[in-house]
Parts: structure tokens; C-alpha cells; sequence
């Protein structure tokens, strides 16, 4: 691991964590990922936005687990025991992304990312850093800034 | 210990030290010349410490401040001077300014203080002026002979204050804390030998230069400091902390006998393993929250002086009464309180409280009294802040609103008066007719109440114009840890917090139907003589899943709640158990759902959401229901004294259920429907020696016959000095039931209202109507030989029948087709007739055309054609018209407007949005003019 994180220095390059949605690959920089952990008891919230899965306890923690695919507008394979939650923290909050499964780890030189080409659908390529090419696959690498760019509701709203 | 962790320590204690000093000081005023010198000592303590500390810091600015105040104070001490208005005045301004410097230590040295050391220094130089007034007009040269003696006087003081100080103060302290202060008093006495009157302000220029580079290394320093552990210390007492360690040791011990139990797998022994750890987690929980409680005093100490100086602004005499000072609370608690209580405040000075001219003119007392209490109750704190200033107005607040588009007129209208007044906390709403700098500070009442709500607190107005409001406020003792009921929805759980609660109940099966009601678009559970508006919340949360723990459950369980305004139900699958719930906060993904307050994770690991009942009552359009129920202010009145009058009960078709007054009612007869026959098409039958008519209520439109497989009933009873029959079904039963909870709902030619009795919806009869309904649809009758009130004995009591008062009719001129029909809806109901118009010139002619029948006039003034005022003028000035009471209703009711009203004739002015009110004031114009 330490060899890795010097590679990626050395080479202005990303350690980058590969995972699977659907047929596709996806890829997200490591440094901000806090761990992988299974999907675990979930508690579904009433009224959440359609791509909160719901709540889990992590070790006294309350995270809030989106469904990637959903927010990425793309399908994904039914639940089986390959799902995993990939956690972020962000303003404090814990929030786990599930994906169908989660691959490997690679490193991926700033030079090797590719812009998302133009056929793609706009909404979706607006959550991408960009493209990168592995063998016969093709990793979007998703850029976590944009993940978290959701419509956040007034939270004033009085009633009565 | 290091720099740091010292000025940390003098920054707490003189918090501490300045946080009772507003109200010593106010005392001080009060006291005037009988001076309680422990009090005035204290406060020369806290000013004495706070000047050695500071000195110590090299925080020259505040060493000077504080030793100028020591001065001032000591003139008080020795009876040199009485602390007046002005000279509290500048010592409060001085501690406010010594605070700032505390919390803002990094700032001290560039902090311009000049004004008010030149304020303490005219106060200390007048006295030396004054002591000499005897001998001779003092010049210059005068007060400064008196000065030095006086400071030499001072430094002796100096002296045996600090050995007083050596007391309190660390070893460590100690040499450094004299040498600072006789320097700094050498510097004193330099300048003052030099420059008498302004050594002050000289002082400070002078010394800056040099204390610039020290300062500054010192200020970076400190700030830094201060913003990594800003307020992070809380004091415990050792009492509390040994407690703490005795508890710590017995969990230590509990967990050994459960560890041995396990090894052993006694059942036994970890049962009372177990029962040993719930203990002292309970005991545990109890004491570490008491290290976070504190005084409510600690916000409440600082109105007085809040209250003081906004009442001398504004030339009011206000008296401010605090009680239960010592009720503690969790520190968020009191810190989150703070701000809506002193907005609270504020308002009851500046709006509550009349002008002492305004008051004396109402006949009250002239000096307003605002009340602060704090209370215990039912494990919950209660904060009341009441004054007996003029009370808030309803009508007036939900004309505001109205004027503002909150609100509709319609909605108004349909408003009762607790929720008009609880429009104030609609935002953007400000009673207040004019603006004053006074009010327009500090937040809105829809940010005292957002910020009641955050901390899961409810707030209540009543108010009683004229005399005064209340504002209660109903607080947890702790965020952190609630008692919540876990409810089961779906395969989730729920926590809904007790104090939402107000009961539980289970509904069979078979049972609900008759509970569950239909009004307008929302649902409504009837319990016990009571509606409330009913969520669903499997519906509300879209939960499609089975509920696995009461999959063959045969009742419904429901959960009553209340946010502090309304009560409402909720269904739930099941109730599990009560838990004390940790809350955590949900991520900001999850803020904007306000029904949930949050999230706690269960005994099991699981994590539950916990209910907000105030967001879910707005989510779930619980509001709308309420109004659907336009009885629930009866309800709400449901108390011992209410005057219950006695009604029979009936049936009719299936599930109906009718009433009438059982004083209207001569005899109940039980009868075969072949008694029934039919004569002209009216039901008759044979009664006593004659043929009694019989009126059912299918007579009405759209209601129906009476269920021909029930058994049949006939209620005698007296209608216009003839004896009819009213055709019923079994059962029959009398119940008492308020009669002020009749509601208009299913109000029309024939029903009076509808209330709830026994837990069904019961239409009330009205039999005049009926007949007089019978009579108007069927004109051309044949006559029967009616059974006359001679072969009738009625009871004891006379039969009380009101006359259908149709030759006693009101004029109502308005051009808004709602008002006018909800107006006119409200007279009829007081049983008067009304002639309506939409204008002035058709209320006009109307008026011609039935001089003989018209009593009363209610006219809108805004109107087309011809205007209200108008149309007064128009009636007063002809003889036949002159003398009726007018009542001009409207909306716009400025001085202006009613001094023209007046001119034109007016009798009364009402605001168009006050049903009661208007409502009131033409039944006693009516009562009046038949007493005539």
C-alpha cells in the first residue's frame, strides 16, 4: 500500500477504487473514500427522495445510504450479497453510495483520463471527472464534488 | 500550567463573577441609601478580580476599566455618592464592556474604552465637586487637592483589596498581581498629579505605543487560544464528580458478575447481572445529565436590566416579577431559550405594556407588571411569560394577515381565536402598528417559534384583550436523551417522544367504523365526544410492506399527539415498548424532511426514526382537517364546568343517530309502523283523543326514511301551542351534551348542527323547522283534528319552545357574496331573519320595503354604488329610519375611518373578521331593542 500511495504521488496519478453498477464500471479516487462495508440492516425512511435506500447504524454512526444507480440514472443488478456501501463523509454527515460490487483498486495517472465523449446523456456525464480505458472496459470516474451536488430543500418551511 | 490554561482560567471566573453583576447593580439603584454592603462588595470583588486578572494578562485596557469602576463603586461603598440612574447607567455599560473584553481578550488593547472612562471619571470628579460644595465653587485647582488625598485614600484600599484577592486567588498569582497594580496605580497617580480631570483618556494614548508590541504578540496568542477551546469547560462540583467515579466503579462491578455469569451461563446470575448494569446506567445517565443542567436564572437574570432600560425608553413604569430562578435545564436548552425568551420579552415591554396615560385611561394600575415563570410539570419545564398590558387582538392579527395575503378572508373567517392568534407566528406578521427600533431588533415570532420547535419545545398564546397575554412554553430537561414510544409501521420502527403523547388507544376491528369518519377530504377519529384528524401513517409514508409483529392483530392501535396546538391521531400497526432514545442528527440530505427530528439507533442495533409531530401535522395536512372540525374549540373547552343540557337521542335510517333537546320533548310513545296512517299525504296517527300529526326527519331533503326494520318511536312534543309527533327509531337514550359544541357543519332548514354523542356523529333536530318546512312544501293541507295542548300534561317544566323569530329581521348590506352568506348564516342561527343586499342602494330600498320587520342594520362600508357611510347618512336622516342601530362591519378600521363613521351615524364599528364578536354584538342589539 505504502509502494501505491507513492506511485501516486510520484506520478500525479489517483489511487483509484473500481466498482460495478449494472454492465459498467465505475471508478472513485480512494483518498476520500472512508471504507467499504457490507449493506447491513437498512432502515427505510417514508417520504426520502427515491434514491435514499435508508439509514444504517455503523458503529454508533446513522448513514444515510444512497442508491448510486439511481442517482447516476443508470441500471443496476438485483440485491445479492456482492453489494457494498462505499462511504464518504461529507460536512460531517456519513453517507454509503451502494454498488453492485466492488472490484479493485488501480492507479490512474492524471494523463490517462479521458473527457466523456459527447454521446453520452448530459446529466450523466455532468457527475463524471471523465473516462478512463482498462483493457476492454471503459471506467467512468466519478467525480465526488458532483455526488454530493443535490438539491438541498429549504429548511424553513413554517407552517401554521 | 501554561499561559494558556491561565487566562482560560481567569477568562471562566470572571464570567462568573460578571454574570450576576446586572441585576446586583439594578438592586444597588434600587436600594438606593439603605446600600447592603455584602451585595455592593460583590460586586467590587468582581470588579477588583477582574483588574488584578487583567493586569496579570498585561491587558491594560481592562485593568483601567475595571479599576475605574472599582472607584466609582468604593464612592459608593463609603456613602460618598448614591448609585442614580446615571451612574448605574455607566457602571452597566462599563461591565457590559469588561465582558466583551473577556470574551474577546485578543482584542483588549485595541478597544477604545475613552468614553466611558470619561464617564467614570466625571462621576468621580462631581463628588469631589460636591463634597466641597459646602466651602467653596470648586475651580480647578480644588478637586485636584481632593483627588490626590482621595487616591491616596485609594491606595490603601488597593491594598487590603488585594490581600483579599490573595484569598481567592492562586499562589502562583499572587506577586505578579501586586506588582502589576501598584504600577499600575503609580501610573495613575502620575497622570493624575499632572492632569487632574482627564487622566483617563491621557492614560490610554499615552501607554498605547509601548503596549502595542506586547500586546499584540500576547493578542494573537490569546485568540488563538480562544478559538480552540472556546467555551468548553463546564464546572462540576467535586461532589458530583466523586459520585460520578462510585458510579463508574459499580458499572466495572456489574460488568464482572455479568462476564462471570457468562462463563458460568448461570440464567440467574446474568439476570442479575443485567439487573445490576440498568441500575447504574440509569443512575449513571441521571447524574451525568445533571452535570449539564443549569439554572433557567442564568437567561432570566438578564431581563431585568433588558426590562429597565427598554421601559425608561419608552416612559413605561414596568414591574418585572421572576419566579422559579432555580429550575434547571439542560445547558443547550438554556442557551437555546435565550434569544426566544428575550424576544419575548422585549415584546411584552414594548408592545404588551400600555403608556402609563393609556393605562391609567383603561383604569388600570400605571405601572405594568410582566411576569417570568419557570415550573416543573409532568416531567417537562414550563416557561410563562405573562404581562397585563393590553392583550393581543385575533381580529386584529388576522386582518393583518390578511391584509398581508397570508391568509384569505375566507380562511380568517373560518379561524377560531387561539388559532388567529397563533397567526403571529406566521411569518411576516408583525402586530405592531408602528415600527419602533425597539421591536424591530433581535428575531421574529416565526423564529421564536422555529426555534421553540428545534429544541422539541411547543409554545401556546392565550391572550385576554385588555388584559394581558400569556405566552407558555413547554420545554424538554434534555435534548439528548428523550423517552420515546417505538412504534411499529411496516416491518419499520418509530420513536414518537412522550411529550407529544398525549394517550394510547387500541380499537377493535369490528369497532373502528363507527370511530372513523369522513369530513370534507379528511379523515377524522371520534373518541369520546371528541374529533380529531386522522393520519394514516402507513398511507402517509407510502409503506406497502405486511406488518410482521401484528400480522393477525385484530385492533387498531393509535397513537393521540398533540405539537402543543392541536391534538391528532395516529394509526399505527403497533405499539412495541417506551425507550429512552439517544438522538442523533440526520445528514443534510435528510434536514428537509420535517417530519423526522432525527434518528436513534434501538437496543438491537437497528436505528428508528424519530417522529417530529409538529412537521408531521403540517406534512400530513393536519391543519386542514382541524378546520374541517369546526368544533374543535369546543372540545378544547371541555371542562367540569361546562353547562350540559340534557338531549334525546334517536335513530332514524341505518347509522343515523339524531338529538333533540329533551326539554322540547312531552312523551316518548313506542309505536308499530302500522300505527302510522297516512291522510293526505301526512303521516298521522291516533293519540289520546285526537289525530296527532307526525313529521319524521326524511320530510327534509336528502335524508332518509327511517329504517323500517327498527323498532319505531313517536316523540310528542309542542310545536306553535299544537301537539306533534316526531317518528323516530330505537335506541332511544337521553344523554347531557354541551350544547356549545354544536357545530354548523350540517347546518340547514331543519338541523340545527351536528355534535358527538356517544362517539357518533349526531344530527340535532330542529321540529319547529321541520314543521314549518312540512308546511311551506305541502301549503295546500287539509286540516286535521289536531290534538290540542289541553289533553297534553306536560311535565313540570314548561316546554320550551324559542320562537322561530321571523318577524324580527336584520338588514345586512354587503358586497363580498362569502360574507355575506356566512354573515347572514351566523344571524340566522341566532334566529333572526335577514334581508341581504350587495350594495347600499338595494339595502336602501329593501330597507323601505320593510320598515315594520327590520331592527337592526349591519352594513359592509366598502361597497359599490352606494358605500356604507352612505347609506348610514341616507337612514339617519329620515325620520322613519333614524333611530336603528347600525352596525358598520369592516375591515379597514383606522381612527380616521371611525371618526367618519361616527359622523355618518355608526352605532358600533366591528371588524369584519371577528365572527364571535359581530355575532355578540347583534344579539345584544337585538336583545336590547325587544326589552323595549
Amino acid at each position: 500500500m505504502n509502494n501505491l500511495k507513492e506511485k501516486v504521488v510520484n506520478q500525479n496519478a489517483t489511487l483509484t477504487m473500481l466498482f460495478r453498477i449494472g454492465k459498467s464500471l465505475y471508478g472513485l479516487d480512494t483518498s476520500i473514500v472512508q471504507e467499504v462495508v457490507r449493506v447491513g440492516e437498512l432502515t427505510t425512511v417514508p417520504g426520502a427522495p427515491k434514491d435514499i435506500v435508508g439509514v444504517r447504524n455503523l458503529r454508533g454512526k446513522i448513514v444515510t445510504v444512497i442508491d448510486l444507480a439511481i442517482q447516476l440514472n443508470v441500471d443496476s443488478k438485483p440485491r445479492s450479497s456482492e453489494n457494498r456501501l462505499v462511504l464518504l463523509e461529507h460536512y460531517g454527515d456519513s453517507y454509503g453510495f451502494l454498488v453492485d460490487s466492488v472490484s479493485e483498486a488501480v492507479i490512474i495517472k492524471e494523463e490517462e483520463i479521458m473527457p466523456p465523449t459527447s454521446n453520452l446523456d448530459l446529466e450523466y456525464t455532468h457527475s463524471l471527472r471523465g473516462l478512463w480505458r482498462t483493457g476492454n472496459d471503459i471506467v467512468s470516474i466519478i467525480d465526488p464534488e458532483k455526488i454530493f451536488n443535490w438539491r438541498i430543500d429549504s429548511e424553513h418551511s413554517l407552517s401554521l | 500550567m501554561d499561559d494558556e490554561e491561565f487566562l482560560k482560567e481567569f477568562t471562566d471566573e470572571a464570567l462568573e463573577l460578571l454574570d450576576g453583576i446586572e441585576n446586583d447593580l439594578l438592586t444597588i439603584e434600587e436600594q438606593g441609601e439603605s446600600l447592603d454592603d455584602d451585595l455592593l462588595n460583590k460586586v467590587f470583588r468582581a470588579a477588583h478580580t477582574i483588574k488584578g486578572g487583567s493586569g496579570f494578562f498585561d491587558l491594560e485596557n481592562m485593568t483601567l476599566l475595571a479599576h475605574k469602576s472599582e472607584t466609582v463603586l468604593d464612592l459608593i461603598r463609603t456613602r460618598k455618592i448614591i448609585a442614580n440612574d446615571e451612574i448605574t447607567n455607566l457602571l452597566l455599560t462599563a461591565f457590559d464592556q469588561l465582558r466583551v473584553m473577556v470574551n474577546n481578550t485578543g482584542d483588549v488593547a485595541s478597544m477604545d474604552i475613552s468614553k466611558i472612562i470619561e464617564g467614570l471619571d466625571s462621576v468621580t470628579s462631581i463628588k469631589s465637586v460636591s463634597a466641597n460644595n459646602d466651602t467653596t465653587q470648586s475651580d480647578d485647582d480644588e478637586p485636584f487637592a481632593e483627588s490626590s488625598e482621595k487616591l491616596a485614600q485609594l491606595q490603601y484600599e488597593e491594598n487590603s483589596n488585594a490581600k483579599d484577592a490573595e484569598v481567592e486567588s492562586s499562589e502562583e498569582l499572587e506577586p505578579e498581581l501586586k506588582s502589576i497594580e501598584s504600577e499600575q496605580l503609580e501610573v495613575a497617580i502620575n497622570n493624575i498629579s499632572t492632569n487632574g480631570r482627564d487622566f483617563g483618556k491621557k492614560e490610554i494614548t499615552e501607554k498605547k505605543p509601548e503596549a502595542t508590541q506586547a500586546d499584540k504578540a500576547l493578542g494573537t496568542q490569546v485568540q488563538r487560544s480562544t478559538v480552540k477551546h472556546a467555551d468548553e469547560t463546564l464546572r462540576i462540583s467535586v461532589g458530583m464528580l466523586e459520585n460520578l467515579m462510585n458510579l463508574a466503579g459499580e458499572l466495572v462491578l456489574s460488568r464482572n458478575q455479568l462476564r462471570s455469569a457468562v462463563i458460568k451461563n448461570n440464567t440467574h446470575l446474568i439476570h442479575s447481572a443485567e439487573q445490576g448494569i440498568n441500575q447504574v446506567t440509569t443512575e449513571l445517565q441521571d447524574t451525568i445529565m445533571q452535570t449539564r443542567l443549569q439554572p433557567i436564572g442564568n437567561v432570566f437574570n438578564k431581563f431585568p436590566r433588558v426590562v429597565r432600560d427598554m421601559a425608561k425608553q419608552l416612559g413605561k413604569e414596568i414591574e418585572l416579577e421572576i419566579v422559579g430562578k432555580e429550575v434547571a435545564l439542560d445547558k443547550t436548552l438554556v442557551e437555546g431559550i435565550s434569544d426566544p425568551l428575550m424576544h419575548m420579552v422585549r415584546n411584552a415591554v414594548d408592545h404588551g405594556i400600555e403608556s402609563k396615560e393609556d393605562r391609567l385611561k383603561t383604569g388600570k394600575p400605571p405601572v405594568g407588571t410582566i411576569l417570568i415563570e419557570a415550573k416543573h410539570e409532568a416531567g417537562q419545564v414550563i416557561i410563562e411569560i405573562s404581562d397585563d398590558g393590553k392583550g393581543l387582538d385575533g381580529g386584529l392579527i388576522a386582518e393583518s394577515a390578511v391584509r398581508k395575503g397570508l391568509i384569505t378572508e375566507q380562511q380568517a373567517w373560518d379561524l377560531s381565536e387561539k388559532e388567529k392568534l397563533h397567526l403571529i407566528f406566521h411569518a411576516g406578521l408583525s402586530t405592531a402598528k408602528k415600527v419602533s427600533d425597539l421591536s424591530g431588533r433581535g428575531v421574529g415570532m416565526d423564529v421564536v417559534k422555529t426555534n421553540i420547535n428545534r429544541l422539541n419545545g411547543q409554545i401556546e398564546i392565550t391572550s385576554d384583550p385588555g388584559f394581558g397575554s400569556t405566552f407558555r412554553i413547554k420545554l424538554p430537561l434534555t435534548l439528548a436523551i428523550i423517552p420515546c414510544l417505538i412504534v411499529m409501521v411496516g416491518k419499520e420502527r418509530f420513536s414518537i417522544p412522550q411529550s407529544n403523547i398525549k394517550e394510547l388507544i387500541s380499537i377493535r376491528n369490528d369497532e373502528i367504523d363507527n370511530h372513523i369518519e369522513i369530513l370534507g377530504n379528511s379523515e377524522v377519529l371520534i373518541v369520546r365526544e371528541k374529533i380529531l384528524p386522522l393520519v394514516r401513517f402507513r398511507e402517509f409514508g407510502k409503506i406497502e410492506s405486511e406488518n410482521v409483529a401484528g400480522a393477525h392483530k385484530d385492533a387498531n392501535e393509535i397513537v393521540i399527539v398533540t405539537d402543543g396546538d392541536k391534538n391528532f391521531a395516529v394509526l399505527v400497526d403497533w405499539f412495541e415498548n417506551t425507550e429512552e432514545v439517544v438522538v442523533k442528527p440526520l445528514s443534510q440530505r435528510l434536514k428537509h424532511l420535517t417530519e423526522y427530528s432525527g434518528a436513534t439507533i434501538l437496543g438491537d442495533g437497528s436505528v428508528a426514526m424519530i417522529l417530529d409531530i409538529n412537521g408531521l401535522a403540517a406534512k400530513a395536512n393536519v391543519l386542514n382537517a382541524v378546520k374541517e372540525i369546526e368544533n374543535e374549540k369546543g372540545t378544547e373547552h371541555q371542562t367540569d364546568e361546562v353547562d350540559l343540557t340534557p338531549y334525546l337521542l334517536f335513530g332514524n335510517a341505518r347509522n343515523e343517530q339524531y338529538a333533540i333537546p329533551l326539554d322540547a320533548v312531552g312523551r316518548i310513545e313506542r309505536i308499530r309502523w302500522s300505527d302510522i296512517e297516512y291522510l293526505g299525504g301526512k303521516r298521522t296517527m291516533q293519540y289520546r283523543n285526537g289525530m296527532l300529526q307526525i313529521y319524521s326527519m326524511s320530510d327534509l331533503p336528502h335524508i332518509k326514511e327511517p329504517d323500517p326494520d327498527a323498532v319505531p318511536v313517536v316523540i310528542v312534543s309542542e310545536v306553535e301551542g299544537r301537539m306533534v309527533g316526531l317518528l323516530g327509531t330505537t335506541p332511544v337514550n337521553v344523554v347531557d351534551l354541551n350544547p356549545d359544541f354544536i357545530n354548523n357543519l350540517h347546518r340547514r332548514v331543519g338541523i340545527q348542527g351536528s355534535l358527538i354523542a356517544q362517539s357518533r356523529t349526531t344530527l340535532i333536530a330542529d321540529l319547529q323547522e321541520i314543521v314549518g318546512q312540512r308546511h311551506h312544501s305541502n301549503s295546500a293541507s287539509n286540516e286535521i283534528n289536531d290534538v290540542t295542548t289541553d289533553d297534553f300534561s306536560p311535565s313540570s317544566e314548561p316546554l320550551q319552545i324559542e320562537d322561530v323569530a321571523v318577524d324580527r329581521s336584520v338588514l345586512l348590506a354587503e358586497d363580498s357574496d362569502f360574507f355575506r352568506n356566512k354573515i347572514k348564516k351566523n344571524i340566522n342561527e341566532s334566529g333572526f331573519h335577514v334581508f341581504d343586499a350587495e350594495d347600499g342602494e338595494k339595502a336602501w330600498s329593501l330597507l323601505l320595503e320593510q320598515l315594520d320587520r327590520i331592527e337592526l342594520v349591519v352594513t359592509d362600508l366598502e361597497m359599490p354604488h352606494m358605500d356604507g357611510l352612505e347609506l348610514t347618512r341616507k337612514i339617519r336622516s329620515d325620520h322613519r329610519t333614524a333611530d336603528l342601530p347600525i352596525i358598520a362591519v369592516t375591515s379597514l378600521a383606522s381612527e380616521e375611518d371611525i371618526q367618519r363613521g361616527i359622523e355618518a351615524g355608526v352605532t358600533e364599528y366591528q371588524i369584519k373578521l371577528d365572527r364571535e364578536k359581530l355575532i355578540a354584538s347583534i344579539q345584544s342589539f337585538m336583545k336590547l331593542t325587544t326589552t323595549e
